[in-house]
């Protein structure tokens, strides 16, 4: 018996690391509090989303989302873009468990497509942010930095993303 | 003069963050998409021995993230008209270009606006916001840059119908061409930590007119303050003076009082 809550134990605690822990948004184009509290009004009522915690200095904006759900990045993009604002940075936290990674660098967790830039690991273990990589999701000028060869071959229901 | 400098100076000399949420003109920037906003303004006009108040009432909506609209009404009595409805106004702005940085933006709008008007115009100046009916189309232009928001707009107004028949008829012109330059800045708070914090804007706007084909102009500057209340109640307070006019006017100086209501995702798409 104790065997069997063991390794309950150890399921549940894979199945609750191994996710998306939260969003780190960074949105650009304001110095408003009214500005801000726009992009945290149309991020707030995303369906998916749970809570969100505000940096209106830094404007920044820490979005964690409801359990049982598949956060997608860019209905949030959208939703700043819609606010009339830009996204600079947007930065996935995720807690790894012996995550596999193929050689092209693809890997599917949580039902949600990723492809990391540059030469891939085999494995992602532990805690480790992505930073999405698009014209949606950053600014300009950091867009323009990015290799066009690093930008092609990326599905459409794929997220390219940077290990930071 | 002396007044214009000492705001400049304050609108330079402030070490906080711009605003563009200008009092008597529109930034380039737009309202979120799916938001509402209602404005009620009061205008008092200083006619020498006698005044003229002047409401209006206006609903602007997000209607994407690039266009917005406005429906506007103005009720009033002036010039010794019994109180009533004056004119109603429809207006729209395209915001078609955006370069987002970190706390700045360079954008550009095109907007248009037609006016229907009850009253009888006396003046050589031409106004759609209350005065006159007719039609006005223009480009803003809006670069927000940390410490500084600045904005100019250039547009062209042409009136119609019964208020270009008597404006014709007093030997006036029935078009103008309309300019602003307008300097926001924030003065508190001095670092924001929530959305119920006050905010203490300042604001100096030159708004110009000069009728084509004729040396008849005017130039006034409006000094303004602004609180904005947990991110959604706007007051503002403005002083409206004449620095230079060739022409007649309902008034060489005005107050503005207004409050402007926002409504964040008032609607679902």
């Amino acid at each position: 018996m104790k065997k069997i809550f063991l390794l309950l134990i150890c399921c549940w605690t894979i199945s609750v690391n191994a996710q998306v822990q939260k969003v780190n948004l960074q949105a650009s184009g304001l110095t408003c509090a009214m500005c801000s509290k726009a992009i945290y009004k149309a991020v707030s009522a995303i369906s998916f989303v749970d809570t969100v915690l505000v940096n209106i200095e830094a404007s920044t904006y820490d979005i964690r989302f409801d359990k049982e759900t598949t956060p997608k990045f860019d209905q949030i993009a959208k939703a700043v873009v819609d606010a009339g604002f830009s996204v600079a940075n947007l930065t996935v936290m995720v807690n790894f468990d012996k995550q596999a990674v193929d050689k092209n660098g693809s890997f599917t967790l949580d039902g949600i497509n990723y492809k990391l830039m540059g030469t891939p690991p085999t494995t992602l273990q532990g805690s480790k942010k992505m930073q999405l990589i698009g014209k949606q999701y950053m600014l300009p000028k950091d867009f323009k930095k990015i290799p066009v060869a690093q930008l092609g071959n990326v599905a459409s229901n794929t997220y390219l993303v940077s290990l930071k | 003069m002396k007044k214009i400098i000492f705001f400049l100076l304050l609108l330079a000399g402030s070490f906080a963050k711009a605003q563009e949420l200008f009092v008597y003109t529109e930034p380039a920037s737009n309202m979120p998409a799916k938001s509402v906003a209602i404005k009620q303004s009061a205008k008092l006009f200083d006619q020498g021995t006698t005044s003229s108040t002047r409401h209006a009432t206006e609903i602007m909506l997000g209607a994407s993230k690039n266009l917005m609209i406005h429906g506007a009404a103005t009720y009033g009595a002036l010039n010794n008209t019994p109180f009533g409805l004056e004119s109603i106004r429809a207006y729209g702005k395209y915001r078609f270009f955006s370069a987002d940085g970190m706390y700045s933006h360079f954008r550009m709008a095109a907007f248009a606006e037609i006016a229907h008007s009850n009253t009888k115009p006396m003046y050589q100046e031409i106004n759609l916001q209350g005065d006159h009916a007719g039609m006005q189309a223009g480009i803003v232009f809006t670069q927000l840059l940390h410490k500084l928001a600045v904005s100019s707009t250039v547009s062209y107004a042409a009136i119609n119908g019964n208020s270009k028949a008597h404006q014709l008829a007093m030997g006036n012109r029935a078009e103008a061409l309309n300019y602003s330059l307008s300097f926001g800045h924030l003065i508190l708070p001095k670092k924001y930590t929530s959305y119920d914090q006050t905010n203490f804007n300042i604001y100096a706007e030159f708004l110009g007119q000069a009728i084509p084909g004729t040396r008849k102009s005017y130039l006034d500057f409006a000094p303004s303050i602004q609180l904005i209340f947990k991110s959604k109640l706007k007051f503002n307070l403005a002083y409206r003076f004449n620095l230079q006019s060739s022409m007649t006017r309902m008034a060489q100086t005005s107050w503005m009082l207004g409050g402007e209501w926002l409504f964040l995702n008032a609607f679902k798409k």
